[in-house]
């Protein structure tokens, strides 16, 4: 089930909102704890019911062997244990995410012709893997507490960050989970809940899924683009994925407000980095925070001089990379950022400042490029995209231009084969300026007044997030 | 002010902007689905959601006849004709595969009415890279979606916006029968100031994409096998169905020809033609007649313009108008103005008729001066 569905705002949220919030108001927390996390597996099971007994396992596999971490004395048979239960977490995950990359690449590499397995992927198995990773590490360090199974099902299961984070974290979720003072229904929760949730759904269902209409059309439908159109077709994926991601956490913390729980942050204006270790505390915070903490650290970190430094970082950010997507283009993604994250590593060691502006274009614009891979179907597709950006031979201008006269310049309709118009430029330089200049939604959260001014926003962009999940898709190719 | 009285305001907003964006929705009746009329607003946004408002009509007029085709039977055939039971609609789409026609017809049956259908086809149908024009475009006819279903979406209050403030414009393009205004499509060539140049520049770029296969491209699917349900479904519910070959302008085939081959054209009216006789044994029952108008006659040789000048009978190569498709269909219905306009063919005469047609050719057409004309100086006769 998806935040943004009418099913989720109008049947299941006030339904397990007001149930939850019965039963805890008639004493029966225990009752109320198990009826949420019921909930959750409803709502992890409405898109595919038969992945079901696969989150059901990892949580009672993971919890019982935090268990026997936690309990156990013996150094040695802990760590080994540590060790299988991993290699099984990322086996069930390498099973259902990577098997079939496995499989081509063994393909090619041996030109066999093993069939592929064509698995869907279970929804969420990313996040709740890591979350149960960093679980059990914490277990093995004895940073953990002896949680009951129910408030374990409900970290791992609580709906509103299951199914695409944040990446949440046992030491931020099982006290609140715990906490009686979190049982009733708190009107400030659920004010500043509705705000960003409403903020959450405006930015998925309004800017997130008007940029992917260019986005999609300039990457899997043009066979040819001109330099604006490329330009256009970039920077547009990048403006959705960051509206979309974001946007569907802001709407998972405004739920779990409702609920009392407080998730982390997960963004942070990540387009207003000033260098690109700036923008990686400022994107996917949770999940930086994981790979920082159980793979960049535990690899060493910086600890083991530079040269080990940057390998840790490039295997890190490679492995990153991978987590996003079973691909080489994702994997050469993740390269591209543990490179550029080395030399930005290099460059502070010379010890000249960048002006800040500077360093905000190169930053933004290598974030946009690299974007491009992330996004691309194929290889193909990246070069299509990129030989275009940087190509000078595919000008096409509004013939309002004419009368420049310009050499190897085309005049015409320039934004024809991404399907955008006039106003396609006014909003990729409007929602530039915005994520630059304008202060985030969590920023907006934290200063959050009840006013008549914050009523309307809400009120007005949560009726145009509703009314955008009923979309009428438009076929405007007239002439056959 | 109290986070609770916050809350009761938020909510009694929310309520008040939904409510006025459904009740605005409706009365403006931008897609013309609820028969409103309180505002005569020209419906100008209905051109781009034809997919969706066309089933609605039919559902509620529950035609007894109906023409279905690509946008050429959108804008030649005008179901007010003699030639049509009534009611009749032009369920016709922009567009349109075999697979979104035979849905069409599907649903047309299903309305209990129907008795004859006219069959408008183009090569395109067969070809088309995708199968459906819209990922929702099934959704229309299962009853998920009814006309109530778009009262609460904002893409409905934009246009309802568009509605109201730019119905200043002159035309909108559809009439109530479901065929496209004339004098729309006039008033984008006046615009133009030369036909003959948009009509080259479309020429060009019209057959280049497409494959002489008969599988759309997404889906890999054969475009035949919906053909045939087509006719099989005809048979099957005592439909009056008559097949024409639309009459574009002969530059379109030369156009086809030039990509997809010089006997692509032949083999596919060929292979129309056996998969209809083919299926007529199968039913123990005539073959449904075919009439070809895509053939070498005065009529679909029509001078191309001079500058500012606008043509008779054709709005560019492939769409003709609603004179031409009169002339047609006075042609069906017996009552034919033009002798030799209009070949019916069968497996007996289909050769005789094709041979023919490669004769005449030459005497409409000097095809090195239309390819070179088009396509410049890079002259392919045939690419089979």
């Amino acid at each position: 089930m998806l935040f943004n569905s009418y099913i989720f705002i109008f049947a299941f949220l006030p339904l397990t909102f007001g149930i939850y919030f019965y039963l805890n108001h008639t004493n029966r927390l225990q009752e109320g704890r198990i009826f949420l996390v019921l909930s959750s597996l409803f709502f992890y099971s409405w898109w595919n019911i038969v992945y079901l007994p696969l989150i059901l396992l990892s949580m009672l596999f993971n919890y019982k062997i935090g268990q026997i971490l936690l309990e156990s004395d013996r150094q040695t048979s802990k760590k080994s244990i540590l060790i299988l239960a991993i290699i099984a977490n990322l086996i069930l995950l390498g099973y259902f995410k990577y098997a079939d990359f496995f499989i081509e690449n063994l393909n090619l590499a041996l030109k066999s012709s093993i069939g592929l397995l064509h698995l869907a992927l279970p929804l969420a198995i990313s996040f709740f893997t890591f979350q149960q990773i960093a679980y059990l590490v914490d277990s093995y360090r004895q940073e953990t507490k002896a949680y009951n199974f129910l408030n374990y099902a409900i970290f791992v299961t609580f709906f509103p960050q299951l199914i695409a984070g944040p990446i949440v974290h046992h030491k931020e979720m099982m006290p609140q989970f715990s906490n009686s003072k979190n049982s009733t229904i708190n009107p400030k929760n659920i004010a500043m809940g509705l705000f960003i949730f409403s903020i959450g759904l405006f930015k998925k269902v309004i800017i997130a899924d008007t940029f992917a209409i260019w986005a999609t059309t300039g990457f899997d439908v043009a066979t040819t683009l001109n330099l604006i159109e490329a330009w256009t077709t970039s920077l547009s994926y990048t403006f959705q994925l960051y509206f979309d991601f974001s946007g569907y956490t802001d709407m998972a913390i405004g739920v779990a407000l409702l609920f009392n729980i407080k998730l982390p942050t997960n963004f942070n204006s990540p387009y207003k980095a000033t260098d690109i270790q700036d923008f990686w505390r400022r994107w996917h915070i949770t999940l930086s925070r994981f790979l920082r903490d159980y793979i960049y650290i535990p690899l060493g970190g910086n600890r083991k001089g530079s040269v080990r430094t940057y390998a840790n970082l490039l295997t890190t950010f490679i492995l990153g990379g991978l987590w996003h997507g079973a691909g080489w283009t994702f994997i050469f993604w993740g390269f591209l950022h543990g490179m550029a994250l080395v030399i930005h590593r290099l460059w502070s060691q010379l010890g000249i400042k960048l002006w800040s502006g500077v360093g905000w274009f190169i930053t933004f614009n290598f974030i946009n490029i690299a974007w491009v891979f992330f996004r691309a179907k194929e290889w193909d597709d990246a070069i299509k995209i990129l030989s275009a950006m940087f190509s000078l031979d595919n000008i096409i201008l509004h013939p309002a231009f004419a009368s420049l006269e310009l050499q190897g310049v085309e005049y015409g309709k320039m934004f024809s084969d991404i399907g955008g118009d006039k106003w396609t430029p006014f909003w990729v330089i409007a929602t530039l300026l915005s994520v630059v200049i304008l202060k985030n939604s969590i920023e907006k959260l934290k200063c959050f007044k009840t006013n008549n001014q914050t009523a309307i926003i809400t009120s007005i962009t949560l009726s145009m997030g509703i009314l955008s999940l009923n979309k009428i898709s438009e076929f405007l190719y007239f002439n056959f | 002010m109290n986070y609770s009285k916050w809350l009761i305001n938020m909510f009694l907003m929310l309520l008040a902007t939904l409510s006025f964006v459904l009740i605005t929705n409706y009365i403006i009746d931008p897609y013309g689905i609820y028969n409103t009329h309180l505002f005569n607003f020209k419906k100008i946004t209905q051109s781009e959601k034809m997919r969706f408002i066309k089933p609605l009509v039919v559902e509620a007029i529950k035609p007894k006849s109906i023409i279905l085709g690509t946008s050429r039977a959108e804008h030649g055939f005008n179901p007010n004709h003699p030639y049509f039971l009534k009611p009749s609609y032009n369920f016709a789409l922009t567009s349109a595969s075999m697979y979104e026609m035979t849905t069409n017809l599907k649903f047309a049956i299903k309305q209990g009415s129907l008795e004859q259908v006219l069959l408008v086809l183009d090569y395109r149908m067969f070809n088309d890279k995708n199968q459906k024009q819209l990922e929702e475009f099934e959704s229309y006819f299962d009853g998920s979606r009814g006309r109530y279903h778009y009262l609460y979406s904002l893409d409905t209050f934009k246009d309802t916006l568009h509605t109201i403030f730019k119905s200043y414009k002159p035309f909108f393009m559809y009439h109530p029968e479901g065929h496209i205004v004339h004098e729309y499509e006039i008033s984008k060539i006046k615009k133009a100031k030369w036909q003959l140049e948009n009509m080259n520049r479309y020429e060009k770029s019209y057959y280049k994409l497409l494959k002489p296969n008969y599988i759309y491209k997404d889906t890999k699917r054969n475009s035949f096998k919906d053909f045939d349900e087509f006719i099989h479904l005809c048979y099957q519910n005592n439909i009056n169905l008559e097949i024409i070959f639309g009459p574009s302008h002969i530059r379109q085939w030369e156009a086809l020809a030039y990509y997809l081959g010089e006997n692509t054209f032949a083999k596919w009216k060929r292979d129309v033609l056996f998969s209809v006789e083919k299926i007529a044994k199968e039913h123990y029952l005539p073959p449904y007649p075919i009439t070809d108008f895509s053939i070498y006659h005065t009529l679909t040789s029509e001078k191309m313009p001079d500058r500012g000048a606008i043509m008779k009978y054709y709005y560019d190569a492939s769409h003709y108008n609603q004179k031409l498709g009169t002339i047609v269909l006075d042609t069906l219905n017996n009552n034919a103005q033009y002798k030799e306009f209009g070949i019916k063919i069968n497996a007996q005469n289909i050769e005789k008729h094709l041979a023919h047609q490669s004769t005449i050719k030459k005497n409409f057409i000097n095809v090195k001066c239309y390819q070179e004309e088009i396509f410049g100086s890079k002259i392919l006769t045939t690419k089979e």
